[in-house]
């Protein structure tokens, strides 16, 4: 493949696809400036491997499972600024329909209750709800069983039910989430 | 029933929470154009290794203990073979060309030394001390020419406590290569360290002034520590797994004392 076409492709499909990357980094580890570093780091390996993936549209999967494959919680990325609280770039957002009507408070939530769930779960959940994947994409991403993937989901679901309102009651318990 | 509107727990409403997080973020908006930049680097990187044979010099690791290389000593010539390991000179000089935004402050003039470094196949990790002593660096070269791929990042030298981070530091990989090192700072009465990875290797590093620095190329990608022993100069052991709360911890007092968060950080080509 020339190069003139391996970057043309390549940038047509970043443009297309960036932003929703670092959101699911973002969702993975919780920061934004290491979300930025992930999803570079993504790309960077999709480039080199793009005469391999690209022309087989298997683009997706890769730079999903170069995102994926890290193992977020171990990495200690010591060199970047703390975190910025949700709440001070909410005020400063200026488009409140942005947030889809959800106060600050309630981002901060789901982030603090993202993190509390296992690595694995998050994963699951950023791939399949975030990402759209199905329980067989997801599967083939993580490298798991499609089984495994429905009961890390449940767990996560759960998990987050309680994280995010400890009051709510469900009235039909086992209700299924995939 | 449950009313998906409301549940929590609900594919809909994760989803507009999860919209509404990263919406509200503001999350830096990357070039492409750097993204382009950076793969095409990268290409070109994996290509010069490639042809320099570097896999044959995965196993040619060589540590460097070196203190005290003040410049203004005598300079060997600059390593050009990226199979080689850098001299202390070179990785003082990448590491302040690299970090030139963040040591140009008062505490990083005149007498900048490498205190302790650690360097492979044209890689190093590296400690720095500011010219007062207020400061060290920790740095991630790769290459001499202190145009990156890289990292400097600063911290105090005095202000925190043993035992003031209640955790146990994993290793890191670049974010590239993949080439795994260590960094760690602990009490200045540990002389040196063994680290046994959950690999099974094991490895002996020296410490200066408490800094421990290893980069070792050839470890499996993933792997971590397993658990690490601190000897004194008299070679006693002073801190190891067992002693401390947890089966894998350290003693409060010989965890480490690198702070969570450094005073400022550059970082050159993705990293």
């Amino acid at each position: 493949m020339r190069r003139s076409e391996r970057d043309a492709e390549f940038t047509a499909f970043v443009e297309a696809r960036r932003q929703r990357l670092v959101g699911a980094a973002y969702l993975l580890c919780g920061d934004p400036h290491r979300a930025e570093d992930l999803t570079q780091q993504a790309l960077m390996r999709l480039y080199r491997a793009w005469p391999r993936v690209g022309t087989r549209g298997g683009e997706d999967a890769y730079v999903r499972r170069a995102l994926v494959s890290v193992k977020i919680d171990d990495w200690r990325w010591r060199a970047r600024r703390p975190e910025t609280p949700v709440s001070e770039h909410a005020e400063h957002a200026g488009d409140p329909g942005a947030t889809d009507g959800a106060s600050a408070e309630d981002q901060d939530a789901l982030r603090t209750a993202l993190l509390q769930l296992t690595e694995s779960q998050r994963k699951v959940v950023v791939l399949r709800y975030w990402l759209d994947l199905s329980v067989e994409e997801t599967a083939a991403d993580l490298h798991v069983s499609t089984g495994t993937v429905k009961s890390q989901c449940a767990r996560a679901l759960a998990r987050l039910r309680v994280l995010l309102a400890p009051d709510f009651v469900p009235t039909v318990p086992g209700e299924r989430h995939d | 029933m449950t009313d998906p509107m409301t549940d929590p727990g609900s594919d809909l409403q994760l989803r507009r929470r999860m919209t509404a997080l990263v919406d509200a973020r503001a999350l830096p908006r990357g070039d492409v154009g750097d993204d382009l930049g950076r793969g095409r680097r990268s290409l070109v990187r994996r290509r010069l290794a490639a042809a320099a044979g570097a896999v044959a010099a995965v196993s040619a690791g060589a540590l460097t203990a070196a203190t005290l290389a003040w410049p203004g000593t005598s300079v060997p010539p600059v390593s050009e073979d990226p199979d080689r390991a850098l001299s202390d000179e070179a990785i003082l000089d990448g590491c302040q060309r690299l970090g030139r935004g963040i040591l140009a402050d008062r505490h990083w003039g005149d007498g900048v030394r490498l205190l302790t470094a650690s360097s492979s196949a044209g890689k190093a990790r590296a400690v720095l001390v500011s010219g007062d002593g207020e400061r060290w660096a920790d740095c991630w070269l790769r290459g001499d020419d202190g145009t990156g791929p890289g990292w400097v990042a600063t911290y105090p030298m005095t202000g925190d406590r043993p035992g003031v981070l209640y955790e146990f530091r994993p290793g890191e990989h670049g974010p590239d290569d993949g080439v795994y090192s260590f960094l760690e700072r602990f009490p200045s009465d540990v002389a040196s360290v063994t680290v046994r990875f959950d690999s099974g290797e094991v490895r002996d590093v020296p410490a200066v002034a408490g800094f421990v620095v290893l980069q070792a190329d050839g470890l499996e990608p993933g792997v971590n520590i397993d658990w690490v022993r601190l000897y004194d100069a008299a070679g006693e052991l002073v801190a190891g797994p067992g002693m401390g709360p947890g089966d894998a911890d350290l003693p409060p007092d010989y965890r480490t004392l690198v702070p969570r968060e450094p005073i400022a950080s550059v970082g050159v080509d993705g990293w």
